[in-house]
């Protein structure tokens, strides 16, 4: 079962405060993922279409001459997520590569697809909401924010409301 | 006050990714080992399987509002220069509601689908692809939603100045409701497993010792309460060293390359007329934000009109030593611009300041040096000269 | 003065060439190629040398072709980079010793050979037979067979000398440029020769190894990863231990412009990490994943960039 060698969630869970605790206490804010992913898929963007992206008043904060769209605290900040990712799932004996699924077996492009189209969701509305569960949820939770428990809320709210629907996915 | 270290000063912006790296890399890890790389594990919370996700979430967020709490409490924390997200309720409303559908979609949230990535799963890496592709998304289709993104704004909108409760007590009634949270929590993943039928889950060991250590930290965020409320902390000071003209002259002639010397009046003031071998402050940049940059290993010298009261706030993010010209342009113009007037009662001293005045004078105007007996005549053609070495560009 | 005169007279005039751009990525790759190569040649030679006896996996045997390969892909980035390209004769027409770049040029004529030599002597006795079956090359091959073989301890011990001059020389070459304070280190040799033994390992262990390979190019690694660790300390002590030029290449990596670059890309990302993946894969005998090879050789080729790039933004003139 999954729980083999994963932490017990109450431990994990003062773990995670304490280095979000570190955040603030080493940088002043706190951590972050969503917008890393605004600023990878930008900077990809201005590489295949420069006039398009470059002209574009949205995105003109951040790429342009001079601008390094890459050149972010977020960016370095996930990165290090990555890395210890990889290092977590590596020293708990588990980083292999593959498709992970709920105990009904389904093909893997429509796993990978329903990862995709979630995924789309999250970008649009991180960007929405400006930051994800890790910039608005934890964070702003944590420095008692209003819009973040709000977003938090809404989040455990959104995803009880939709379990049903996707419920051949995971049960 | 020494936290927070990085809006403190206590290091550059290039040093601070690098404690991005290492935070990241800490967070990420964590998230690894809580599970959160693995959809299935995530997606159970929403069916009442394994209530992790808030466990854990809340956790954290316990630990890192009653940690910063007692920090501020205690006067090591400057809670003010802590980065606290803006609210704009109806966005955060919608786009939470939408995040959440996200997420029971896919398995992931945009953080954890990265952690998913780096454990090899393939799934979490097109999460991640599938983020990046809705923010580029968003940032097309970005007039339509313009409106709406700005609507219900807040600004910063913290709970404990809403409910005028102070940050202690809320705090601690967070950690109570996390906790009632958690057994709820606890109590429904019985009942689920019940019905399907599985055994009892958690060993209740570290569980107790985590709240009975959320208690404590509870009661000691509400003791800091009882302490005096620290001082508000004054600005630190600039280090401001001042240099008068006489050495500033000297120093430029000696040894050009062991300052910087940057004129900080108005530009075309500046183009008029400057100290030879001081820069101006370029017409695209007039607030000098290039001085934050330049590397340290020259003084920085300033100087405006008159004598600057304070430092532009970029270079008081200079890495290393800024001085400033006494008595500011005028002092110098005075003092070595316009030729010396021979000393009166001729002394050894007086004679030889008045020897070395007029030898930098002539090198800063091009005037050729006076003789050591003067003839009393006004002042010598003040011409400055581009600089030739040193200094600038 | 003379300083001065010296930095006009070689434009390393801030003034001039503010920052002297004058290097892409072609040397970048190249030197990372450079010194993957001879990291695989001394590994693979002195595997060989050092366990006559043992079988050895078709990946290893293949590899002298691969760094062949590598190596003329790198040599063609160089050659993409040179101004004057019909020019590249002239390197063989004097050797100085004196010179770096005429040593380098000597040792990759050494490197073609020796290798070729060194895979050809690697062949099976199966593809030997499919080779030799061909009559337009038996031969031309046949008695270079016979010659690879009867000399096979002479060609491997070449090939670890030829590796260890082209993993030095790929430092020493910016060594030359004494011009450019980041690069006025003698660290930079070693250096290089440490990386490059580190990312061979790596290319290695991106295919298939039998156990035994495998344990020796890990353990090989470990070491190349802890005294390029060490060198790299060892070279931020010199810049810091310097004058105020050496003050400003160490400014560079320690709160400058490439601070973050260096120590999350090279350092974290690049040594930390795929070492302790290393370790722990060791301890608990773990396989080891694709994903630390990978990071060490993407933390090989960040070094030289990240060196290359910071080395041409510093000059003695800003900090005389």
């Amino acid at each position: 079962m999954p729980h083999q060698k994963l932490w017990n969630p109450y431990v994990a869970g003062v773990a995670l405060g304490l280095v979000l605790l570190a955040s603030f206490l080493v940088m002043g804010n706190g951590l972050g993922a969503s917008g890393a992913a605004n600023r990878a898929a930008i900077g990809a963007a201005y590489v295949v279409a420069p006039d398009t992206v470059g002209h574009d008043p949205y995105f003109a904060k951040y790429v342009g001459p001079g601008k390094n769209v890459l050149d972010d605290w977020l960016v370095f900040e996930v990165l290090g997520v990555f890395l210890g990712g990889v290092v977590g799932a590596y020293s708990a004996g588990r980083l292999r590569r593959g498709i992970l699924m709920g105990p009904r077996p389904m093909p893997a492009w429509g796993r990978l697809g329903l990862a995709l189209a979630g995924g789309i969701l999250m970008g649009v509305a991180a960007r929405l909401a400006r930051g994800c569960t890790s910039g608005q949820a934890l964070t702003g939770g944590s420095v008692l924010s209003l819009g973040s428990w709000v977003f938090m809320m809404m989040v455990f709210a959104g995803g009880y409301l939709a379990a049903p629907l996707v419920r051949r996915q995971w049960r | 006050m020494i936290f927070p270290l990085y809006p403190l000063d206590a290091f550059g912006y290039e040093a601070s990714l690098v404690a991005g790296t290492l935070l990241g890399f800490a967070f990420g890890f964590v998230l690894e080992r809580s599970g959160f790389g693995r959809a299935p594990v995530l997606a159970a919370q929403f069916y009442f399987a394994d209530t992790r996700v808030l466990k854990v979430m809340f956790g954290a967020i316990v630990t890192a509002l009653l940690g910063t709490t007692i920090l501020a409490g205690a006067g090591v924390l400057d809670y003010s220069l802590l980065t606290v997200p803006e609210t704009f309720l109806w966005p955060q409303l919608a786009g939470g509601l939408l995040l959440g559908v996200g997420f029971i979609v896919s398995g992931y949230c945009p953080g954890t689908a990265v952690v998913a990535a780096g454990s090899g799963n393939l799934d979490g890496a097109m999460t991640v692809a599938g983020v990046m592709a809705g923010s580029l998304l968003y940032g097309f289709f970005h007039p339509w939603v313009a409106e709406f993104e700005m609507s219900g704004a807040m600004g910063v909108a913290r709970l404990p100045d809403l409910l005028g409760v102070p940050q202690a007590l809320l705090a601690a009634g967070v950690a109570a409701m996390a906790v009632g949270m958690f057994l709820g929590a606890e109590a429904l993943e019985k009942l689920f497993a019940r019905r399907r039928g599985g055994g009892p889950l958690l060993a209740p060991v570290p569980r107790n010792w985590v709240f009975i250590g959320i208690a404590l930290a509870s009661l000691g965020g509400l003791g800091t309460l009882a302490l005096e409320p620290p001082a508000p902390a004054a600005a630190p000071a600039p280090r401001v060293v001042r240099i008068d003209s006489l050495t500033l002259a000297r120093t430029l002639v000696e040894s050009p390359d062991s300052v910087r010397l940057v004129d900080v009046r108005e530009p075309a003031a500046c183009e008029a007329k400057r100290i030879p071998g001081a820069m101006c402050l370029p017409a695209d940049d007039p607030g000098g934000s290039f001085l934050a940059d330049l590397p340290p290993t020259r003084r920085l010298v300033l100087y405006g009109a008159a004598e600057l009261r304070a430092l532009p706030g970029p270079a008081a993010r200079f890495g290393g030593p800024v001085l400033v010209l006494a008595g500011g342009f005028a002092a110098f113009e005075t003092a070595i611009l316009t030729a010396p007037v021979a000393p009166s009662p001729v002394t050894p001293e007086a004679l030889a300041r008045f020897r070395l005045v007029s030898a930098l004078h002539a090198k800063f105007t091009g005037a050729a040096a006076a003789p050591p007996p003067p003839a009393p005549a006004g002042p010598a053609r003040v011409q400055p000269r581009g600089p030739k070495k040193g200094g600038g560009c | 003065m003379t300083g001065n005169l010296e930095v006009v007279t070689t434009r390393h005039n801030a003034a001039i060439d503010p920052v002297l751009s004058a290097w892409g990525w072609e040397i970048p790759v190249y030197l990372f190629l450079g010194g993957l190569v001879a990291g695989l040649l001394i590994l693979g030679a002195g595997y060989e040398l050092l366990h006559p006896d043992r079988p050895r996996s078709r990946a290893l045997r293949a590899m002298p072709f691969a760094a062949l390969g590598l190596l003329s892909l790198g040599m063609l980035a160089l050659f993409l980079d040179l101004a004057h390209k019909l020019h590249v004769y002239r390197f063989y027409l004097a050797f100085r010793w004196t010179s770096p770049m005429s040593w380098g040029s000597w040792i990759l004529l050494l490197v073609y050979p020796v290798a070729f030599l060194h895979g050809v002597g690697s062949l099976t006795a199966g593809q030997r037979e499919t080779l030799l079956a061909r009559r337009a090359l038996a031969p031309l091959l046949r008695p270079l067979l016979r010659w690879a073989d009867r000399a096979r301890r002479a060609v491997l011990k070449t090939s670890v000398v030829a590796g260890l001059g082209l993993g030095l020389y790929t430092g020493l070459l910016l060594g030359t440029l004494a011009a450019r304070p980041q690069w006025n280190t003698a660290v930079l040799g070693p250096l290089f020769l440490a990386s490059g033994l580190s990312t061979g390992a790596a290319f290695l262990l991106l295919f298939r190894l039998d156990e035994r390979e495998h344990d020796f190019v890990v353990r090989w690694d470990v070491g190349a990863i802890l005294v390029e660790l060490l060198l790299l300390g060892a070279m931020l002590l010199g810049f810091a231990a310097g004058d105020r030029s050496a003050q400003h290449a160490l400014y560079h990596l320690m709160g400058g412009p490439w601070t973050s670059a260096f120590w999350s890309l090279v350092v974290f990302a690049g040594l930390l990490v795929p070492l302790a993946m290393e370790l722990i894969g060791r301890r608990r005998r773990l396989p080891l994943a694709a994903l630390a090879p990978a990071l060490i050789l993407a933390g090989g080729f960040a070094l030289r960039w990240v060196l290359l790039v910071a080395g041409q933004a510093s000059s003695f003139r800003e900090f005389p």
